[in-house]
């Protein structure tokens, strides 16, 4: 099966409402009753029958009872903030503290995922554990959520980043079709859109000069974790997606600067809402030596298939590490 | 003898009414999926000499339009709340307990589409549309709706990388060419 035919065959599986062409005895009735009010509207565009308008009223009530939970909710926020900021020389030596070349950061974190507006909502968990460098290196394993905990790995992929790029060519192994497939990855323009982590830089580095360029701006100290943490918020921007918008804000640890959590909220012109409440449960730096190394590495999966085209890739397509899908191995 | 005015549009709703409420239940809530279904017969009934013999494609066509509307006058309420609210406030608590499943996965990749390109795999996918039909339903000419699905297909395959893959919300994978 092609992987294009397998992809609509996918999207098609997943139909929220695969049944929704059949009608029931009560469907069948609000038809009837339908086709009735719509016969009995004049059809001249002069008088229109008010039973088939849409309920405005109802949903003006529901956007006031929306905005009123809003409110509450952004006095809640505004709670949070206190007036302890730290001034430039704490936060400068907090970013010296992690500004090191030589280092392996490692990530694990988890995201609770939230979709609202879309043709269904949805709610998720993803755990990822990653490891990158400020050199171009990056591999990451994403796993499905078990209750709170982490369940099974769901892929794995490595990559590197190639000069000059935002990002480079990678092997991604699939644990539904267990197969390794060669893929390209880049970040996005880190001019558009809410500010984020750009994993070929140092974070903490990363998030100061996001302060200078007044993307990002400290919103206050707050406790988390059992850290004093910094809040660092970039208020509501135009989204990367035209039309969109997007916000985001982050909790750093004060000594090391490193991001302890991420709240990112976007949302499209048509509507649909997504907000990414990640906790970074650890950010560390490793020292780059034999074993750190090893981890930027795709993982064995022995028994995986290669895709077609993962065999041969030299030069600027080349993963960065021993290919597994290598024709010569 | 001809059918009435009436008999016409009695056989074209009895016929398309399932299809169109399902148009709209696959893209509203219930509720206002109704005000879609009314609204769009209301066109059709007003209109009905204009209806083609394949009505399905243009009944989508004017659903898809009383969808835009909807949403335009429910862009316009989010900005009232928002200015009251005085921020974004992102709304919608998360059930850590739910776990990750594809359909799910591939339904939040979708909503992460352009309207065009949701709209267009939407109406092949879901709604079983040849290009020729799906493309009267978009609004727009065959090829051209060859194109968008295109890359509709590829814009999905992205997303669906970039919410598979770790840092999900800062990483965008591309095709090869990007290292080329």
């Amino acid at each position: 099966m092609s992987p294009r035919g397998n992809l609509m065959e996918r999207l098609a599986a997943a139909d929220p409402r695969p049944d929704a062409e059949r009608l029931g005895a009560e469907e069948q009735s609000e038809a009837d009753a339908l086709l009735a009010r719509l016969l009995a509207t004049p059809h001249d565009g002069q008088a229109v029958d008010r039973r088939v308008r849409p309920r405005r009223v109802r949903r003006l009530a529901l956007v006031a009872t929306g905005a009123l939970c809003s409110a509450a909710a952004a006095f809640a926020a505004l709670n949070l903030l206190d007036s302890d900021a730290p001034g430039p020389d704490v936060v400068e030596q907090a970013v010296a503290a992690v500004t090191r070349a030589g280092v392996v950061y490692h990530v694990v974190e988890r995201s609770h995922v939230s979709a609202t507006g879309t043709p269904d909502p949805a709610r998720m968990t993803i755990f990822t554990e990653y490891w990158h460098t400020t050199g171009g290196r990056y591999h990451a394993k994403t796993y499905a959520a078990r209750g709170d905990r982490r369940g099974r790995l769901r892929n794995d992929m490595a990559g590197r980043r190639l000069p000059g790029r935002r990002g480079g060519p990678a092997l991604l192994w699939t644990a539904g079709a267990n197969t390794i497939v060669a893929m390209g990855f880049a970040h996005r323009d880190p001019s558009k859109g809410a500010p984020g982590i750009d994993y070929f830089t140092d974070p903490g580095a990363r998030l100061r000069a996001l302060e200078e360029q007044s993307r990002l701006r400290l919103a206050g100290t707050t406790r988390f974790a059992d850290r004093r943490a910094y809040r660092l918020v970039s208020g509501v921007v135009p989204g990367w997606m035209k039309g969109g918008e997007e916000s985001v804000e982050f909790l750093v640890d004060s000594e090391t600067y490193l991001p302890l959590a991420e709240r990112r909220w976007l949302r499209s012109r048509g509507g649909a809402e997504i907000t990414f409440r990640t906790r970074y449960l650890v950010y560390e730096h490793l020292p780059l030596n034999a074993r750190s190394r090893e981890q930027l590495d795709l993982d064995p999966h022995p028994g995986a298939r290669c895709a077609q085209g993962t065999g041969d890739l030299k030069g600027r397509r080349a993963p960065g590490f021993p290919n597994p899908c290598a024709r010569s191995r | 003898v001809p059918p009435t005015r009436n008999e016409k549009f009695e056989g074209l709703f009895r016929e398309n009414y399932a299809a169109v409420r399902a148009y709209a239940l696959r893209r509203s809530r219930p509720e206002p999926a109704q005000d879609v279904v009314a609204e769009t017969f209301l066109v059709a009934w007003r209109r009905l000499d204009d209806v083609p013999a394949d009505a399905l494609p243009w009944l989508y066509g004017v659903a898809r339009r009383v969808l835009a509307n909807q949403r335009r006058s429910a862009d316009r309420g989010v900005a009232l709340e928002r200015r009251l609210a005085g921020a974004a406030t992102p709304r919608g608590a998360p059930n850590p307990g739910d776990a990750l499943g594809d359909n799910e996965l591939m339904r939040l990749a979708l909503g992460r589409l352009p309207e065009d390109s949701r709209e267009a795999l939407m109406l092949v996918a879901w709604h079983g549309l040849t290009g020729a039909r799906a493309a009267r339903a978009a609004g727009c000419s065959r090829a051209a709706f060859a194109v968008r699905l295109h890359r509709a297909r590829a814009r999905l395959t992205a997303e669906l990388a970039a919410l598979e893959a770790p840092a999900a919300r800062d990483l965008e994978p591309q095709s090869m060419e990007v290292g080329q």
